[in-house]
């Protein structure tokens, strides 16, 4: 029993380094057989990491239940975002699997692991502030670089395809916000031009 | 390329499947089988050998267990830096520091301007007592704010929109321990002293007007009026006193009684309730709480005011009774939502009915029942 759990820790532990060493190689290994529990894992970690920052910097109470909510959200944005990439790859001709794309997404996620210690730095030296956003920034460009190389891996395409799939979800939420916002913005002006 | 075991395409070059990792040979087809034309067994190419499974790297382990180290360090700076908001801690320790290195500390400001009276829609944007209750109870939990400065330009307003407001800082400075001082604009009358009253300190201006300690009861007699319109008011009662107060008729001695009787014994809160926060005896405040208002200078030798200054002063004064040192940030009441919905409702609204703004200035002069206001205002 022992045995086998050191092999399994080993296994992601594995899976974990190869993702930053040796990208082609983790692909290949979450495309033989998706590990949901190591998916959920690093989700459950960048969840984590990710409230823990975000209270320290803040100076909010822990709370059991926000820092499960945190994590589910977290899990919850993966599926989902695995999901859709998955069917957009699939319907520009890649071929590959829903679940190796999840766990990779997982293992992108794990980038948010080093917000924390920017946090903790912050949270007794304040003029580390903006330090600590800078970091955030640079840490949500890397997420998305690692999802992009995860896509390039999984699915053989080329960078810039990658770039293209991972940006798509994201720039049609704001085409989405910029059109409500037009239509809000007529019906209010329609409205105030009723007197007239 | 066509992967042959996963059946995954693949570049030409490729060696390997990047998709299950199969070794793959130089050319298409199944690996090992196809064999170029014309070469003998010695020119056959090894196949490629997978590279041998590795032990888990060092350093991998290493930034497990640092990462493990640094959610316990976070966790326990949170629960020792967050415990007991509010709370007095003796001694320094590094908990306090933390929080003061973190988190500058600041003096929440909110602004209390115009008559005083609870809202009339009761939508959360709408202005009145409910609104400014709320933005004082909000102010008073957040962990940074150490104190209170209530910003005070107002002739006062209903009785019971005053004592709400009351209420609201009297539990500021007793359940969340925090001081609050009032700094008054033009003018902090009747009502709007009240409230300045029920702070730790007062500041005000030389030449703020203040004072106004005292009840009305607003009436009016339109009877000759509705005479010459040709109305008369014809009311079915249950009981005499049921219409106190009409304006279309006179009053009785008997109702005057009993409102002035209601008069007095609100007049007594009202003196009480300044006796209590000043410090100064009710027999000592009933000569100058006769319903005259002061200036700031005149209030300031009768005790009712603490210091004359600006807001700058306040805030400095609120920062020391708080222990802040240096200037303390200040932090205001304003919410961006609720301001965008106040203005689209008075903008959209006086377009559809500009005599809805008329009618509610009117309805605020003009109104009927207990105030505590300073109606030379």
């Amino acid at each position: 029993m022992d045995g086998s759990m050191t092999s399994v820790r080993e296994g992601i532990l594995d899976l974990v380094a190869d993702f930053i060493e040796n990208p082609a190689r983790a692909a290949a290994t979450a495309g033989r057989g998706p590990r949901w529990c190591v998916g959920l894992a690093c989700f459950g970690v960048a969840g984590l990491s990710l409230y823990l920052s975000q209270s320290l910097v803040r100076l909010s109470p822990l709370n059991p239940a926000s820092l499960l909510l945190a994590c589910v959200w977290q899990a919850a944005a993966g599926v989902f975002m695995a999901s859709l990439l998955h069917l957009l790859a699939e319907w520009s001709g890649g071929r590959g699997r829903v679940g190796s794309v999840f766990v990779l997404f997982g293992m992108s996620q794990l980038v948010w692991a080093l917000a924390l210690p920017m946090a903790v730095l912050a949270a007794f030296w304040r003029a580390a502030l903006p330090a600590y956003w800078i970091c955030v920034t640079v840490l949500a460009f890397s997420a998305l670089y690692l999802r992009a190389r995860s896509l390039r891996d999984h699915y053989g395409f080329a960078m810039g395809k990658a770039w293209l799939l991972v940006l798509f979800p994201y720039l049609a939420g704001l085409l989405l916000l910029m059109a409500a916002l037009a239509l809000l913005a007529i019906g209010l002006v329609s409205a105030v031009r009723l007197s007239f | 390329m066509i992967c042959s075991s996963c059946r995954m395409q693949l570049p030409d070059e490729a060696t390997s499947c990047p998709h299950c990792g199969a070794p793959q040979s130089a050319i298409s087809g199944t690996p090992g089988r196809d064999i170029p034309v014309g070469a003998g067994p010695a020119d056959t190419p090894p196949p490629p050998q997978e590279p041998p499974r590795r032990t888990p790297r060092v350093w991998i382990r290493a930034l497990a267990v640092l990462y493990g180290a640094t959610v316990f360090l976070a966790v326990a700076v949170l629960l020792r830096g967050t415990d007991g908001a509010g709370s007095q801690r003796s001694g320094g320790g590094l908990s306090k520091r933390l929080i003061l290195s973190a988190r500058r500390e600041a003096v929440g400001w909110i602004s209390i301007h115009g008559p005083i009276y609870h809202s009339a829609s009761g939508n959360v944007w709408d202005r009145g007592a409910e609104r400014w209750g709320r933005k004082i109870r909000e102010l008073a939990e957040k962990q940074e704010i150490k104190a209170l400065v209530l910003d005070i330009d107002s002739p006062g307003g209903s009785v019971g929109a005053v004592q709400e407001l009351y209420g609201a800082i009297q539990r500021v400075r007793q359940e969340k321990k925090k001081p609050v001082v009032a700094v008054v604009g033009d003018m902090a009358a009747s009502g709007g002293y009240y409230l300045a009253s029920a702070c730790d300190k007062v500041v005000a201006h030389p030449g703020s007007l203040l004072g106004s300690i005292g009840v009305i009861f607003n009436s009016m007699n339109v009877q000759q009026l509705f005479a010459k319109l040709g109305i008369r008011a014809d009311p079915i009662k249950s009981g005499k006193l049921k219409d106190i107060g009409s304006p279309t008729r006179p009053m009785t001695p008997e109702e005057r009684l009993l409102l002035q009787q209601i008069i007095d014994d609100t007049y007594g809160q009202f003196l009480r309730a300044v006796s209590q926060g000043r410090g100064i005896p009710e027999e000592a405040l009933r000569p100058i709480a006769d319903g005259r208002i002061f200036n700031g200078r005149q209030a300031f030798d009768y005790k009712l005011v603490d210091q004359l200054g600006d807001s700058q002063d306040a805030v400095r004064l609120a920062g020391k009774l708080a222990g802040i040192v240096g200037t303390p940030r200040v932090v205001r009441d304003s919410d961006s939502l609720e301001t965008v919905l106040g203005l689209l409702e008075s903008s959209i609204g006086q377009r559809l009915r500009p005599e809805t703004a008329i009618l509610r200035e009117l309805r605020d002069a003009t109104r009927v029942g207990l105030e505590y206001r300073w109606l030379g205002f």
